[in-house]
């Protein structure tokens, strides 16, 4: 694939987008609370009083407000007590429980139809004559895929069910009648469902890796890149500055490019650049995967010619690599010796005079006449000392882990109120919008790509539903027009917000780099797999254990 | 009120399943073994109507599994994957691509358009997004493959026969990498197909280590034993000259060779090879383009009045001999028309002449000398190359399919000009009379676009 561009983690927006989403779930869940407490007390005052109906109100009312307050906050200060002062011993003497409860319910069985995927994986799977480059990622990505679409709808009923069964079972009724308080009934839960998910994703990765070495026996000793990422500006032909370079037509929009022979540039620029990005011979590694696009046929035993320069802008000092024939679709390597000549054929160091500050600024140039070569931000990169294949493949494997853990914690705290079938229900639907629908949503709200939303916000399209207005055509200038599109504005930042309440199950999927000999980035794959894990385990727990607090264990 | 006991009712259920299950068994019993068996309506009329897994072609247990797992769902299933190639087309991710495309074969084994259109996207589509030949190369083998599984998963149609062929022939040795291509067809690039370190062909395609269109021409033979055998009718042209290909193909095959400058026993083999098959093979064929009107391409104007005089006219027919001499005659001129028949049988017939050989290689060696600066000899081989191919013209045998032949003319016109312009460098007077003459002059309209393809020959940079 070749739009694959990691976006590193933003700590930032990650925290105000938390930060956000949790204060006004937070705020409208207590202010419900308070409300309920509020009404509900002095429903009661108001039934146990005696008198006139307007002096029995008010007096409920004074009564009511106050206890129904206080009420709250006691409910309050004693969820944040249960919450922070569970116990380890009991938590897992529940998950036990939970994880006998689980291998008697035969969740197991799934590593049986795992086994069977695999027996028969050969036949589905590409022709084993072709090319290795090409079946690695097919392979890696099947096992990948296998163990995460298998292991989520065994834990996904686990989790749904265990919590109503039991309540209507009124085992769990037994249960609280012994010391301990419901917040370790939660937690209990979402950690022996969570055993028996680890012990089977564990099976299924080993099973999955040792089938891959088997069926693919080149993988033994592969390596996987760790890329260092830099940032991308363009010139045009005139050498002056530009937003993009030149689109050659392709359905793909992915990639800009650069006229040959002109001034045109790609200028990469890469930040934190030191002696230890070397490798052992000394040598810095680039690697680059350019597209060609030939106006004309040329010389076609030949590739277009590129050429890097590695420019000093502070010292003014530019000096020119090789040139080099770009090999399309694959992976271009080359070694940069850090003795180089500048222009004026000075010997210059790479490190010493064309890093400055850490900062190493590479410019990609095509020599041939007439022709294009087509870049993105992550086609140049520094390659660092590659990890090994497993550590990658575990990484990946890690990473199906945590949306497993998203799963359960969302299913047990959603089964905490409602009922298995509701419960299995919802998570459901929040596991297809996650897997199919985020970039769906995404595209409809924020306005890119190729779903770019036309015809407005909501009241707009209303209007040109109404209207008969087509979406190519302008709004007519006005003041309605001005008071439609302010309305809208919020409301499609509300449309905005409302997305992150779905987990993006994409950021879990770590196929996409192993597969292509990647390893998997701390920042742009591992950290924002654990952050969404976290951002929403912390507040599922939370309202689960409120949520179960309030629930009528006696009743089924 | 219902009177029955619960025993009584399950009892009733399960005779009247054992009931439906006579036509169920009746409908699905499997075909046939042995003689004297019929086998279940169902097989029945899979066989009648060559309808079953079997008789389609080879039976591909994965493709089987998937179908039949799917239930249903497998006009679906086939969309969406339909839709994620193209989307992996399109964001050029080859590897998903080329594996959607397996699946997708797998849930539509038996769709010929299916296989057709994915077979040429990678080997006319695919292979051009790819920058190196040799990459280019690769696709254009893959979707050769493609075309060749498809017609062994499906024998019956000689459509996917008659592509492949047209794959190895056509897009191997016309695209504009066909020097590269034809090359690599012998001399895999790719390392995987050295045998003890000798660079060989890729076995699957070309497991003999012949030419291109020698295989094609195979092929195209093997598309027409197709029709033959299971009496299949194919819909990409005229059957008149879907028959043509296997000599088209050794014809295309003596043309390159002589493109590339080898005018040896081989190619005047393979101009014979061509002219034996327009000859005795698709020239015999029988024709049947109207009721009562069966013709062989092959006859002459004497020949059907042979014909008619020493047969009986067709039973059913109304008119007389003289008429359906007429109508004889009509129909062979129509089909000879469509089919180039003479022009190709002329052809073929005069390259299969030595001195028509000679008279190719003296020109083209004359081109070939002249960037190198050996003028005078340029000018003295073109010289005898035209004096050659005046007297091949004026041979009654050799010269008649070159008369009128456009590629004959554009030689004559090049070996003209080679000549011409070699004496000019050489400071030398011109003649005004020289071979050819006449047709030099009769095509002077024609001079611009000779003297155009004069300088790409002659450029260094010529692939």
């Amino acid at each position: 694939m070749t739009d694959y561009d990691p976006i590193p983690f933003s700590w930032l927006n990650g925290f105000q987008s938390w930060g956000i989403i949790c204060g006004l779930v937070l705020a409208v869940t207590l202010g419900l609370a308070l409300l309920y407490q509020v009404l509900i007390h002095f429903v009661d005052e108001f039934s146990q009083s005696r008198g006139s109906v307007v002096g029995t109100f008010f007096r409920a009312l004074s009564r009511g407000v106050g206890t129904g307050i206080v009420a709250f906050f006691a409910a309050l200060a004693e969820g944040i007590q249960d919450l922070l002062w569970m116990s380890p011993r009991r938590i897992g003497a529940m998950s036990v429980l939970v994880f006998r409860e689980s291998i008697r319910r035969k969740t197991l069985g799934v590593l049986v139809v795992f086994a069977i995927c695999f027996l028969f994986a050969g036949w589905f799977l590409s022709d084993p004559n072709r090319d290795p480059l090409l079946r690695v990622p097919i392979y890696v990505t099947f096992v990948l895929t296998a163990i995460s679409w298998l292991i989520l709808p065994a834990v996904f009923l686990l989790s749904c069910w265990g919590l109503p069964d039991d309540i209507k079972a009124r085992s769990l009724h037994t249960v609280v009648t012994k010391p301990i308080r419901r917040s370790e009934v939660l937690v209990g839960r979402i950690l022996g469902v969570t055993l028996v998910g680890t012990l089977v994703v564990a099976c299924m990765s080993v099973v999955g890796y040792l089938w891959l070495l088997r069926a693919l026996p080149e993988v033994q000793g592969l390596q996987t890149r760790v890329p260092v990422f830099g940032a991308i500006n363009f010139l045009d032909r005139e050498g002056k500055p530009a937003e993009a370079g030149v689109n050659v037509g392709d359905v793909n929009t992915f990639r800009s490019y650069i006229e040959g022979d002109t001034g045109a540039r790609a200028i990469w620029t890469f930040k934190g650049v030191n002696s230890t990005l070397l490798n052992k011979e000394g040598k810095l590694i680039l690697e680059s995967k350019i597209e060609a696009f030939r106006t004309h046929k040329g010389n076609i035993e030949k590739s277009i010619i590129s050429q890097y320069t590695f420019v000093n802008p502070t010292r003014k000092i530019r000096a020119k690599y090789q040139p080099f024939e770009i090999s399309e679709f694959r992976d271009s390597i080359k070694s940069i010796d850090t003795n180089l000549f500048d222009e004026l054929n000075r010997p210059v160091n790479l490190m010493t005079d064309l890093v400055d500050d850490g900062q190493l600024t590479v410019e990609v140039a095509c020599l041939s006449t007439g022709q294009f070569l087509g870049m993105a931000r992550p086609d140049l990169f520094i390659r660092a000392k590659d990890a090994p294949f497993v550590a990658s493949y575990f990484k990946a494997v890690l990473c199906t882990w945590l949306m497993m853990v998203l799963i359960i914690v969302f299913a047990v705290s959603v089964s905490t109120i409602v009922k298995g079938p509701v419960a299995a229900f919802l998570t459901g639907v929040i596991i297809i919008l996650g897997m199919f629908a985020q970039t769906f949503m995404k595209n409809l709200v924020d306005g890119e790509g190729f779903n770019k939303w036309k015809g407005g916000g909501l009241l707009e399209s209303v209007y040109r539903i109404v209207t008969h207005m087509n979406d190519t055509i302008e709004m007519p200038k006005g003041f309605w027009t001005n008071v439609i599109q302010t309305l809208d504005m919020p409301l499609l930042q509300f449309a905005g917000r409302s997305r992150a309440v779905v987990p993006d199950f994409g950021t879990f999927q770590m196929a996409k780099f192993v597969a292509r000999g990647y390893d998997v980035p701390w920042s742009s794959g591992l950290l924002p797999a654990v952050m969404q894990t976290l951002a929403f385990v912390i507040p599922c727990i939370v309202l689960g254990y409120f949520c179960l607090k309030s629930r009528e264990l006696e009743s089924k | 009120m219902n009177k029955l006991t619960s025993q009584q009712r399950k009892l009733m259920y399960l005779a009247g399943m054992g009931i439906l299950l006579i036509p169920v068994m009746l409908l699905g019993f499997p075909a046939a073994h042995s003689q004297g068996q019929s086998g279940g309506v169902l097989a029945q009329m899979r066989q009648q109507h060559d309808l079953g897994e079997s008789t389609l072609g080879n039976v591909d247990p994965s493709s089987a599994t998937m179908n039949l797992v799917l239930l249903g769902l497998r006009g679906p299933a086939a969309c969406m994957l339909w839709v994620q190639m193209d989307e992996q087309k399109n964001r050029k991710d080859w590897a998903g691509m080329r594996a959607t495309t397996e699946s997708i074969i797998k849930l539509q084994p038996h769709f010929q358009k299916v296989w057709q259109f994915h077979a040429w996207n990678l080997a006319y589509n695919v292979s051009v997004e790819w920058d190196a030949v040799k990459d280019r190369y690769f696709w254009v083998k893959e979707g050769a493959k493609f075309f060749r599984k498809g017609s062994e998963r499906n024998d019956k149609y000689p459509e996917l026969f008659w592509y492949y062929a047209d794959t190895l022939g056509k897009k191997i040795g016309h695209s504009d990498e066909w020097r590269q291509f034809r090359k690599y067809f012998r001399v895999d690039p790719d390392p995987a197909f050295r045998v003890n370190d000798v660079p060989g062909p890729d076995r699957e395609l070309n497991p003999d280590d012949r030419d291109n269109y020698a295989v094609a021409a195979d092929a195209f033979a093997n598309a027409n034993k197709v029709m033959d055998d299971f009496g299949r009718e194919q819909h990409i042209m005229d059957k008149s000259l879907f028959r043509s290909y296997p000599g088209r193909a050794h014809i295309d095959h003596a043309s390159t060779l002589q493109k590339e400058g080898h005018f040896d026993e081989e190619t005047r083999e393979i101009w014979g090879k061509a002219f034996q098959y327009w000859r005795d093979t698709y020239g015999q064929e029988v024709w049947h383009p109207a009721p009562f009107i069966d013709i062989h391409l092959f006859w002459t104007k004497e020949q059907i009045q042979d014909f008619v005089k020493n047969s009986e006219l067709p039973v059913g027919y109304k008119g007389s001999k003289k008429d359906y001499e007429v109508d004889l005659r009509s129909w062979l001129g129509k089909y000879q028309n469509m089919t180039n028949f003479r022009y190709w049988y002329n052809k073929c017939h005069s390259e299969t002449q030595p001195n028509t050989l000679q008279a190719h290689k003296d020109l083209y060696d004359a081109i070939v000398l002249f960037p190198s600066g050996r003028t005078s000899e340029a000018a003295r081989l073109a010289y005898e190359g035209l004096q050659k191919y005046e007297a091949i013209l004026k041979d009654e045998v050799s010269g008649l399919g070159l008369r009128d032949d456009d590629i004959a003319i554009e030689e004559v016109m090049l070996g003209v000009l080679t000549w011409k312009t070699a004496l000019e460098l050489e400071n030398k007077q011109v003649p005004d009379d020289f071979p050819m003459r006449q047709l030099w002059v009769e095509h002077q309209n024609r001079l611009k676009q000779i003297e155009s393809e004069f300088k790409r020959r002659i450029s260094p940079s010529r692939n």
